[in-house]
């Protein structure tokens, strides 16, 4: 089992007032699973998303990626998972505007403590592998948005990921460029990457294998697609 | 491996921002600046007193003077015990310590010199023949003084460069006749050129001690006394060798004088190191004001790039990576502006030494050594780094999921 969560909590104290976010939440993801995860704004999908990627940690309950418990980790422990076993893939790309798309993507290589060789190996075989071979030096805002997803998509793929997160990959493109970068996600996944879509498009939700709905800090349904 | 990429990130950064890096850097460049200028012309002072003493005889002479007025209840008033010295007493000052090299009388008359129509308002020295050699300054035509004008009390003198030029010009003037206080003296020697302190040597005439007690002074004593000791180190026990031979001669209530070269050295040495704390304390504020300016700058940076923090944290930078990132960068601007601030130093002491050198007509060095290079340099790093440490700790302690979401 890839992911595990036993009971994850999730609660933010605002002013006096605490909010929960995510009460006592249950999931299993396998490896090689296309999951959908879908809910409103304020419906903790955020929250969970940002656990799953282990930029945050829950206030109870345990959390495995891998068969490792990393709910209890440190700062520097969860740079290291997030650095190694996760690829974040956000709405509005987070490139660095500075950077070229090559740089871009060497990123977390170097944040990997890989040699200057190896990274550009690397990153270059991830641009080739979302097309953009011809696009290296470009920097982002040479580029267009669907451009910029897909050197977001192969820097989350750079370190080979246990794990694609995606966060409203779509939400800040045309829709045939957000089609195009779905059929991106389709092929990866069928590649062997794991995928998590978070989105609150049905469209874009139901072209996963499965799909979990998130409410009020609970998980309100989880169904597998054909 | 993530050490080098952080150096290129922090470059980067300080290129973006080309007028912020250079209004911080010059913060810090003033500071540097003013702390290597000022102690470049403190050093420069220094060596310059330290080569000038040495024309004087160095560190290594002593002066010996009757007490003519002592302190007593806060005023100065007659010393009674006070006894002139003579060349007897010389004599016995010679013989108090084998550590010494020679004893010099020290005699000093107004002299009022003619030649034909020139006439020139110079001093007489009173001297020995060692004169010359103790003060390595050398007859540049004719000869010096010798024991037989001495003995003899021969109305012979000397003359410095300026008399030459002042009564002679270009005509010749060995073995001519000139009238000093209205009496024949009869030029055998001049003086090679020389100035100590950007005090011209040149302006007096010597002449026998003997010759000068006898017809100019008009009695048997001596002004004072100089003594110079073989060795710096054997000044201390010289001096009370001295002392405790001259009491020896006039009782133990006669007071002297004695003076070394040493301790007025030292006395010198010690002010201006005081000059140099105090002043440079003046211009360390500076480069504290510089150092808070990096801060200020820094905080502001990563007040503005949250965001690329947030992005870099996801990407799986630990938060000691961007601590040593902003402190890097701090550093970076730091030493930076410390280099251009010893440059700046550099060239504000000379500028300071040649303004001084100009109108002084001294040649006034300015001096910047290596260590003091290395040490500002070092200094500024270090100014980098406690100033800095403060905003990168910020960066590296913000929340990844607070930093993704700002704008």
């Amino acid at each position: 089992m890839l992911i595990e969560l036993n009971g994850i909590s999730k609660v933010y104290v605002r002013g006096t007032e605490e909010v929960h976010a995510l009460r006592s939440v249950d999931l299993a993801i396998d490896d090689n699973e296309y999951v959908s995860l879908m809910g409103p704004s304020g419906s903790g999908k955020s929250t969970l998303m940002n656990i799953l990627g282990c930029l945050d940690s829950p206030t109870d309950g345990t959390y495995r990626l891998n068969g490792t418990d990393v709910s209890r980790m440190n700062a520097n422990e969860l740079a290291e998972v997030r650095n190694s076993r996760v690829g974040f893939i956000f709405q509005t790309f987070n490139l660095l505007p500075r950077a070229s798309a090559l740089q871009n993507v060497e990123l977390p290589l170097i944040y990997n403590g890989q040699r200057r060789k190896v990274r550009r190996a690397r990153a270059i075989q991830a641009l080739e592998r979302v097309g953009l071979a011809d696009r290296m030096t470009h920097r982002p805002a040479e580029l267009s948005g669907g451009q910029c997803q897909r050197v977001a998509i192969a820097r989350a793929l750079a370190n080979g990921p246990s794990l694609l997160l995606a966060d409203e990959p779509t939400g800040n493109l045309d829709s045939s460029t957000g089609e195009e970068i779905m059929l991106l996600f389709d092929a990866l996944h069928e590649e062997g990457n794991t995928v998590l879509l978070v989105t609150h498009d049905p469209v874009i939700a139901l072209q996963a294998e499965r799909l979990i709905r998130i409410h009020d800090g609970r998980i309100a349904s989880d169904e597998q697609l054909a | 491996m993530i050490f080098l990429e952080a150096i290129r990130i922090a470059l980067g950064q300080i290129w973006i921002n080309k007028l912020r890096t250079a209004l911080t850097l010059l913060g810090m460049m003033i500071g540097v600046g003013a702390v290597v200028g000022i102690v470049s012309i403190g050093e420069g002072m220094r060596q310059f007193v330290i080569d000038e003493f040495g024309k004087l005889g160095g560190a290594q002479f002593v002066m010996i003077a009757p007490q003519y007025m002592q302190l007593k209840d806060g005023r100065w008033v007659p010393n009674p015990h006070s006894k002139p010295l003579t060349m007897d007493d010389l004599a016995v000052v010679e013989q108090s310590s084998d550590r010494l090299a020679a004893v010099l009388p020290s005699m000093s008359h107004g002299a009022n010199l003619r030649y034909r129509k020139a006439s020139y308002q110079s001093r007489a020295a009173g001297t020995l023949p060692e004169f010359s050699e103790v003060y390595n300054w050398e007859v540049a035509e004719g000869r010096f003084l010798i024991n037989a004008d001495l003995d003899k009390l021969r109305r012979v003198c000397v003359i410095g460069q300026e008399v030459r030029e002042e009564l002679f010009g270009f005509a010749p003037f060995l073995g001519r006749e000139l009238k000093l206080n209205g009496q024949r003296f009869t030029v055998v020697g001049l003086m090679e050129d020389r100035q100590t302190f950007g005090e011209n040597w040149g302006d007096q005439v010597l002449v026998p001690v003997t010759t000068a007690q006898r017809r100019l002074a008009g009695n048997k004593y001596i002004q004072a006394m100089v003594a110079h000791a073989k060795e710096q180190e054997d000044v201390p026990h010289i001096t009370e060798a001295i002392e405790k031979a001259l009491k020896k001669r006039h009782g133990p209530e006669a007071s002297y004088q004695i003076i070394s070269g040493r301790s007025i050295l030292e006395q010198v040495e010690q002010t201006i190191l005081l000059l140099k704390l105090v002043v440079g304390g003046i211009a360390g504020i500076s480069l504290l004001v510089g150092g808070i300016g990096i801060m200020n700058i820094l905080l502001v940076s990563v007040a503005e790039r949250t965001r690329e923090i947030g992005i870099r944290k996801a990407l799986g930078a630990k938060p000691v990576t961007l601590l040593w990132q902003f402190v890097i960068e701090a550093m970076a601007l730091s030493l930076t502006g410390g280099a251009l601030g010893v440059a700046a130093g550099y060239g504000l002491g000379e500028g300071i030494a040649r303004v001084i050198s100009h109108y002084s007509e001294l040649n006034f060095p300015s001096i910047v050594s290596p260590e003091a290079t290395l040490l500002v340099l070092a200094l500024s790093i270090a100014i980098g780094l406690f100033f800095g440490i403060y905003p990168a700790a910020r960066a590296s302690r913000l929340d990844p999921v607070d930093a993704l979401r700002s704008e």
